[in-house]
């Protein structure tokens, strides 16, 4: 180099070197030689290692070579050790020198003191960093906070589901429960938990699904189970518990999960499960016991005309079940002659009267079914009106009825034939006394006819005495002929009093026979009552024999009977016939009425109870009573008088 | 002299009024009565040659008449009438000495023949 040059270089205000095509350093101007403290000697051609910090050199070398290698600019930073021992941090920038022709023919370089740049640098990043570390202190300070009223809130959240959670360490059976968990099953939350002590509080029947759960939990699979536990009180507490495990740690099977405490649930699940069984059994109770009584249930709402029947009742109707129900349908069904009775009905429902009747339907394959339906006012739909029902299909009854009905007045005929059968002296007495009368009054008539000059005014008088003793003759006949008629029960106004007569002049030879003092007492004004006479008449009869065979015995005192009828207070006309006979024992009272009683010898007990019965069919009562002013007994029924009748003259039969 | 009086004792009395006419008719006394008791107290049971007696009645029966009669040592032939076709009675009350036994109603003839045995006896 030139002295000018060198003198120029060493002048420059810069720490400034060059080397050789290879590298080798061939000069140091005097700024740098001064700051190095060496000479140019001591730093040709490769003494300028020991000018770089050895921490250092080994990276500065290397990327020095590897820009000689390239034949490129680089620049590279290293501690430079100055005169005084002391290392400041230099920018070292090299490029290479070309000639014309573009040929390296050196390398210029400049080193830049960088030191109090760096400390600035530093001083900033130590700045920044400061500042970083409040910010994320202060950060976590806040997530501290946050994190602790995220676990109050947490432990609360548990406390009022009622949930615990736990964590659960497979492989070292370790397990973590939340304080609500060990609440749930009142352990001490310092407790040391495993699954052995768990599994003491399982309810020993369910410790199978308890035992197969973990079993599956061991294989990864995750934990849905709902056991009991028994705690230490005894309390016997349904859980939930689920789980999964977490991924985190593919080695170490960890599970994180939940434990309800379902047993206010479960109670209340079981009593509505109880509830609905009840429910579902009253139903079926209900379903049954309307089957088994043929019996359906319906209900009304009289405004809107829509009926919902229970199953039976389609059932008795035979109509599809499902079939919407309305009233011109019910119509349809009716029997056309019971369609005013319901439609009456249907009318006193709407007045708010509570109906009870029968009626008939017809069903669809032509079957006639008697029905009995009863039904009220809702009182709990008060809007408007809504009728709750019940329709029975009584036609067995019904037919039964009929059957028992038809066999009973075969049983009165019976009955009073063989009554009657027993008057039978008594009756020829009736018939035979006016017959005695009119042929020795015809006689008489012939013989003045006869006579010379005929006595023709006693001939008229004995010819109608013969016409009255035929008429007497054909009464007693033709009261005969009714008593032993088998005709249909009537139901007609009967005069009781005169149907009471007429079986005593029946009766009135046999009363004689049996020297019976007869004394009747009939009330004048006496209403008629609905019946039938022949009925009627079949239980006076009955009466009035019995008190006659009851008095054959008694000797030394009068045989006196009275036959009464009376109006009592509550509007029945009662009829009783007294005797004066052996009287009822108290312990048979009960039992007169009873079928084949008797305490007769040629008996067959059935007139009472036939008596009673025809009594009963005309809504009245027959009572016996031992006399309590003297021997002997009484026997009365009584039965409403005819309302609609009373006011109308009797009818008088033919 | 010959009782001629037939006593009719009837509690019917259509037979009461019936009967006598036709006695009557043949030329006989007849006398109604409607009881046992009413003919016992009459004056006529001297007089009677014939006793028509209805064997049913109310109070005393025909049959306890008659037997009330043998016990006064009345003889008074009796003819039976009874409405009752009762035949065990019949032998018991003609063993008595009863002259008849005729039931209602009975033919003229039956009567006054049997009238006419009871006033031949009497």
């Amino acid at each position: 180099m030139e002295i000018e040059l060198s003198r120029l270089v060493d002048a420059l205000p810069g720490l400034v070197w060059t080397t050789t095509p290879d590298g080798t350093s061939d000069f140091v101007n005097q700024r740098l030689r001064e700051y190095c403290g060496l000479t140019l000697e001591q730093i040709r051609p490769n003494g300028w290692r020991i000018a770089i910090h050895p921490d250092d050199l080994p990276h500065a070398q290397a990327s020095w070579y590897a820009f000689v290698a390239a034949g490129a600019p680089g620049d590279v930073d290293a501690r430079l050790r100055r005169f005084d021992g002391v290392y400041r941090r230099f920018n070292i920038k090299t490029c290479p020198v070309t000639d014309a022709s573009g040929r390296i023919v050196g390398w210029c370089g400049i080193n830049t003191d960088i030191e109090e740049r760096k400390l600035a640098e530093e001083a900033l990043l130590a700045h920044q960093l400061a500042s970083e570390r409040a910010q994320s202190d202060a950060a976590l300070k806040l997530g501290e906070a946050q994190l602790r009223r995220a676990y109050v809130h947490l432990a609360e959240a548990q406390r009022l589901s009622q949930t615990g959670s736990f964590t659960w360490d497979f492989s070292g059976d370790e397990l973590f429960w939340s304080e609500e968990l060990c609440r749930i099953f009142e352990l001490d939350p310092a407790t040391q938990i495993k699954i052995p002590l768990v599994r003491d509080f399982v309810h020993p029947q369910d410790l199978r699904n308890f035992d197969s759960t973990v079993e599956g939990a061991a294989a990864g699979l995750d934990i849905d189970l709902a056991y009991r536990i028994v705690t230490a009180s005894g309390a016997v507490k349904h859980v939930r518990a689920v789980g999964h495990r977490v991924e985190y740690n593919a080695d170490r099977p960890v599970f994180i999960g939940a434990v309800q405490d379902v047993t206010a649930a479960k109670i209340a699940e079981e009593a509505l499960r109880a509830r609905e069984a009840e429910l579902e059994q009253a139903y079926a109770f209900l379903t049954e016991a309307q089957q088994l009584s043929s019996t359906g249930s319906f209900i009304w709402d009289a405004l809107a005309d829509e009926e919902i029947w229970s199953d039976e009742l389609y059932r008795i109707f035979e109509v599809d079940p499902g079939t919407k129900i309305n009233l011109p349908l019910v119509r349809q069904v009716v029997h056309p002659e019971d369609l005013p009775r319901v439609a009456a009905a249907t009318q006193q429902a709407v007045a708010g009267e509570e109906p009870d009747y029968f009626f008939r339907i017809v069903t669809p394959a032509g079957v006639v079914k008697h029905m009995h339906c009863v039904a009220h006012r809702s009182a709990q739909i008060t809007d408007r009106p809504m009728f709750i029902g019940a329709i029975q299909d009584v036609t067995e009854a019904k037919l039964a009825e009929e059957a028992l009905s038809r066999a009973r007045a075969e049983l009165a005929h019976v009955t009073r034939v063989m009554a009657l059968s027993a008057l039978t002296a008594s009756i020829a007495h009736e018939v035979n006394q006016p017959l005695a009368s009119l042929v020795t009054n015809a006689s008489t008539c012939v013989r003045m006819l006869a006579a010379d000059p005929p006595n023709l005014e006693i001939a008229q008088t004995t010819a109608q005495r013969t016409i009255r003793d035929a008429n007497r003759a054909s009464d007693v006949i033709r009261r005969l002929r009714a008593m032993f008629a088998r005709k249909q029960p009537a139901s007609e106004p009967v005069d009781l009093a005169e149907a009471t007569r007429e079986v005593l002049a029946l009766s009135a030879s046999e009363f004689q026979r049996a020297g019976i003092v007869l004394r009747s007492d009939f009330a004048d004004g006496l209403p008629s009552v609905r019946g039938d006479r022949i009925q009627l008449q079949q239980v006076i009869l009955n009466l009035v024999l019995n008190a006659t065979d009851a008095m054959r015995a008694v000797d030394g005192r009068p045989r006196n009977l009275l036959v009464a009828t009376a109006c009592d207070e509550t509007g029945q006309v009662r009829l009783s016939v007294r005797d004066e006979g052996t009287g009822i024992k108290p312990q048979n009272l009960t039992r007169l009425f009873d079928a084949f009683y008797t305490t007769k010898s040629e008996g067959m007990g059935i007139g009472l109870s036939i008596s009673r019965s025809i009594i009963q069919g005309h809504d009245g009562r027959l009572w016996a009573e031992a006399n309590d002013d003297g021997p002997g007994a009484t026997f009365s029924f009584s039965i409403p008088c005819d309302v609609a009748g009373s006011t109308e003259p009797l009818q008088k039969d033919a | 002299m010959k009782r001629k009086l037939v006593s009719v004792v009837d509690d019917d009395e259509f037979v009461r009024e019936a009967l006598p006419d036709l006695l009557r008719s043949f030329g006989l006394e007849a006398r109604p009565f409607c009881s046992a008791e009413e003919f016992l107290a009459s004056d006529s049971l001297g007089r009677t040659g014939c006793l028509v007696l209805d064997v049913t009645m109310p109070g005393m029966t025909g049959p306890e008449l008659q037997l009330e009669l043998a016990r006064r040592r009345q003889d008074i032939p009796i003819v039976f009438i009874t409405a009752n076709s009762e035949p065990s009675l019949r032998p018991r009350l003609l063993k008595r000495g009863a002259v008849a036994y005729l039931t209602k109603p009975f033919s003229e003839t039956a009567i006054l023949e049997a009238i006419n045995a009871a006033l031949e006896i009497a």
